[in-house]
C-alpha cells in the first residue's frame, strides 16, 4: 500500500516512514503544504497522513483542494493544537479520520489500514483467492494453511494484484503503487517479483496477460 | 411627596382666600364708615341711618357708651362696640361672634370701628357685617380640597407609576439582554430603540463586549499555539521511540536517542519560555528587584555564548534595579535571536539616554543589540513581538525557536517600566531595550 506523509516535523516524518515501511507500506514524504498537494495530485496513494500546521498552505486547505479536484484518497489528519473544533473542521473539510498529537504509533497504523479497508469495501484484513489467504495486518500468506514466506516487496506486489483480482493490471500500475517516488528503475523489477511470488506460491493464481500485464484469478 | 406639597399649598390657598375675604369685608365696611364720617362732618348725622348709600352691614355710632346713631332695623339688644373705641382718626377691625354682638345665629362677624371728631366730641363709628358668606365659601373650598386632594394625589401616583414604568421598560429590556449574554457569546445588543440615549448605551456596551471577545480570542489563539509548540516535540519523540521499540533490531539506537534528545531540548526550551511568561504576567508584584551594574550583567551573559561575532561596549557604568532571572532571560532571548540571524557581527551597546524629567531623577538606559543579518521589513517591526510569530515560515522550528522569545523579552521590559522595540534598519536588525536606571 502506498502512503503519503505530509508533516513539517522532519524527524517525526522520518520515523513514521521507517515504521510504515517496516509494516509493508510504501511511503513518500512531504514537508510543506504545496509539496504535499503536488505529491497527492501527481501520484495515487492508498492513504494520506496530513498534518494541519504546515508551512505554505495549511492541512485544511490541502485537504479541501484535493477534494475539490475529485481526489478521493482517504486522508487522516494530525494536529498538535488544542480543541474539538480542529477535529470537526478537519472532518468537515473532507478528511476521513483524525488523530491528535502525540498519538500512539500502533493506533495510527491500525487506523490507516482501516481507512484503506473501508475505501475498498473490505470488512477484514484477510484477502482470499481460492486456497490462498493473505492477511494484510500480519503480512502473511498461506496456501491451504501452508505458510508462504514472501519478502516485504513480494507481499506488496501480490497484495496489489489480489486487490484488483479479475482485473488486468499493468506493470506500470504495479510499479507506481508498490514502489516509492524515489525508485527510478525499469519495469523489469516487477517481472522479477511476480516470478518469485509464483514460484513460492506453487499455485497458479497469477496469470500473464499478453501485452497487458498480470491478472489474479481463482484457479480453475 | 406630592401629597405633602399639595396639602401645604392648599392650606396656604385656604388661608389666602380667607384673609382675602376678610380684607374685602373690611374694605366695604370702611367705605361705609367713610360715608357716615361724611355725614358727621357735615353735622347732618341722623339718629337712624336711613339707607343713604349704606348698603351692607350694620352701623352704630357711639359716643362713650351711648348709641348716637344706628342703622335701621338693628335691634336695640345689639351692641357693636365689642371692643374699646380706638383713638381719634384710628381704624380698628376685629372678628367676633354673633353672641358677642347679641345677634341671633351662629355666624361670625367682622367689626370695623373708627373714631372721628365731631361737634359733640369724638364719635366712634362701629360697622359690622356677617362673615357667613365668606365663611361658607372657605368651608366649601376646604371640603372640596379635603376630598379632591387625596383623589388627585392617588391619580397622580398611578399616572406617574405608569409613565415611569413605561419609560423604564426599555431600560429593563436592555438590562435583561445584557444579562443574557454569556461569557464568550457573539451576541450583541440591538441598537434600534426609539430612545437614543439607550441606543448610545447599547453601542458602548457592544464595544465593551467586542473588546472582551477579542481578548478571549487572543487568549484562545495563544493557548492553541502554546499547545502546538509543546505537543509537536512530544509527538516526534514518542513516534521515534515507538517505532524504535516496534522494530528494535532494525533501529539505529544512538541516532534515535540523539534525535529524541533534540526534541527533549525543544520541550525544555519551550517550558522555560512559558514559565517565564507566566512569571512576567504576574506583574510588578512578582518581581524581586535587586541592583546590578548593567555592563557587568550583560557582559557575563555575552561571555556564556563564547561567540566571536558578539562585541560589547558600554558608554559609562550605570546601575539598574531589575529582577535578575527575568532580565537575564530578556537579554538571552535578544542574543539568541541575534545569533540566529547574524552573518558576521553582533553589537551590544549600552548607552545612557538623557531625559528631561524635572524632579524624578530617573534617567533611561538603552541596551541595543544589532545584528548584520536580514533586515526586518518595515511592516513586520511590530509583528515580530507577537507570540509564536516566525517571520520565515520556511525555517524549521529547530533553527527558529518557538517564537516566544521576543514577546517575552518585551513583556519583561514593560513590567520593569521600560520598553523593547525593533528599530528600522536597512542593513540589519536593531533591537533597543530601554529601561529606567538608578
Amino acid at each position: 500500500m502506498r502512503v503519503l506523509v505530509v508533516d513539517d516535523e522532519v524527524r517525526l516524518a522520518a520515523a513514521l516512514q521507517r515504521g510504515l515501511e517496516a509494516e509493508g507500506f510504501t511511503v513518500d514524504l512531504a514537508h510543506t503544504g504545496p509539496d504535499g498537494l503536488w505529491y497527492a495530485t501527481e501520484h495515487v496513494y492508498d492513504a494520506i497522513v496530513l498534518d494541519i500546521m504546515l508551512p505554505g498552505m495549511n492541512g485544511y486547505r490541502v485537504c479541501a483542494e484535493l477534494r475539490t479536484r475529485g481526489i478521493t484518497t482517504p486522508i487522516l489528519m494530525l494536529t498538535a493544537k488544542d480543541g474539538e473544533f480542529d477535529e470537526a473542521e478537519a472532518l468537515d473539510t473532507g478528511a476521513d479520520d483524525f488523530l491528535s498529537k502525540p498519538f500512539s504509533y500502533v493506533v495510527l497504523v491500525a487506523r490507516l489500514r482501516a481507512l484503506v479497508r473501508r475505501t475498498r469495501g473490505q470488512v477484514s484484513n484477510e484477502l482470499a483467492i481460492g486456497p490462498v489467504r493473505l492477511n494484510i495486518a500480519s503480512r502473511r500468506v498461506t496456501v491451504d494453511d501452508r505458510d508462504v514466506p514472501l519478502t516485504s516487496r513480494e507481499f506488496a506486489v501480490f497484495e496489489y494484484l489480489v486487490r484488483r483480482a479479475d482485473e488486468v493490471v499493468s506493470k506500470r500500475d504495479i510499479l507506481d503503487n508498490v514502489w516509492d517516488e524515489a525508485f527510478d528503475g525499469a519495469e523489469n523489477v516487477v517481472e522479477v517479483h511476480v516470478h518469485a511470488v509464483r514460484r513460492k506460491l506453487a499455485v497458479d493464481v497469477i496469470e500473464t496477460v499478453r501485452g497487458g500485464g498480470y491478472r489474479v484469478r481463482v484457479p480453475a | 411627596m406630592v401629597a405633602v406639597v399639595l396639602a401645604f399649598s392648599s392650606f396656604l390657598l385656604v388661608r389666602w382666600v380667607h384673609s382675602s375675604q376678610i380684607d374685602d369685608a373690611d374694605r366695604t365696611l370702611s367705605d361705609q364708615i367713610d360715608l357716615v364720617q361724611g355725614l358727621i362732618k357735615t353735622g347732618s348725622l341722623p339718629t337712624v341711618l336711613k339707607p343713604t348709600g349704606v348698603t351692607t352691614g350694620q352701623v352704630q355710632v357711639i359716643s362713650g357708651t351711648n348709641v348716637v346713631a344706628v342703622s335701621p332695623g338693628l335691634a336695640s339688644s345689639v351692641r357693636l362696640d365689642v371692643f374699646a373705641a380706638p383713638a381719634v382718626g384710628v381704624q380698628v377691625a376685629h372678628t367676633t361672634t354673633a353672641d358677642a354682638l347679641g345677634v341671633t345665629g351662629r355666624d361670625r362677624y367682622r367689626v370695623v370701628a373708627r373714631t372721628v371728631p365731631s361737634g359733640i366730641g369724638p364719635l366712634t363709628v362701629y360697622t359690622a357685617s356677617s362673615l357667613h358668606a365668606p365663611d361658607q365659601a372657605v368651608r366649601t373650598l376646604e371640603l372640596s380640597l379635603a376630598i379632591g386632594l387625596p383623589i388627585l394625589v392617588i391619580l397622580a401616583a398611578i399616572t406617574m407609576w405608569f409613565v415611569v414604568g413605561r419609560a423604564l421598560r426599555p431600560v429593563d429590556e436592555l438590562r435583561r439582554e445584557v444579562d443574557a449574554i454569556q461569557g464568550s457569546s457573539d451576541r450583541r445588543l440591538p441598537t434600534d430603540r426609539k430612545a437614543t440615549e439607550l441606543d448610545q448605551l447599547a453601542v458602548t456596551l457592544n464595544g465593551m463586549l467586542d473588546r472582551i471577545s477579542a481578548a478571549e480570542a487572543t487568549r484562545r489563539q495563544f493557548l492553541a499555539d502554546a499547545s502546538h509548540e509543546l505537543r509537536s516535540p512530544l509527538a516526534s519523540a514518542r513516534t521515534m521511540l515507538e517505532v524504535g521499540l516496534a522494530y528494535p533490531d532494525r533501529t539505529d539506537w544512538p541516532t534515535t536517542a540523539g534525535e529524541v534528545m533534540v526534541e527533549v531540548e525543544r520541550l525544555q526550551a519551550m517550558a522555560g519560555e512559558l514559565l517565564a511568561l507566566a512569571r512576567v504576567e504576574g506583574g510588578e508584584r512578582a518581581l524581586s528587584r535587586e541592583q546590578f551594574d548593567l555592563g557587568t550583567l550583560v557582559a557575563a551573559e555575552v561571555q556564556r555564548y563564547a561567540d566571536p561575532r558578539i562585541s560589547v561596549s558600554v558608554d559609562h557604568p550605570t546601575s539598574i534595579e531589575v529582577d535578575r532571572v527575568l532580565f537575564v532571560r530578556a537579554v538571552r532571548n535578544l542574543l539568541d535571536n541575534a545569533r540566529r540571524h547574524a552573518r558576521e557581527h553582533i553589537e551590544v551597546r549600552m548607552s545612557e539616554v538623557p531625559v528631561d524629567a524635572p524632579d524624578t531623577g530617573v534617567g533611561l538606559v538603552d541596551v541595543t543589540v544589532r545584528n548584520d543579518g536580514e533586515p526586518i521589513a518595515h511592516d513586520q517591526l511590530e509583528r515580530i513581538f507577537e507570540p509564536f510569530t516566525r517571520l520565515d515560515d520556511g525555517r524549521s522550528r529547530d533553527e527558529g525557536g518557538a517564537g516566544l522569545g521576543l514577546s517575552i523579552a518585551r513583556r519583561i521590559a514593560e513590567v520593569h517600566g521600560g520598553a523593547l522595540v525593533a528599530l528600522p534598519d536597512t542593513a540589519g536588525a536593531t533591537f533597543r531595550l530601554r529601561l529606567p536606571h538608578v
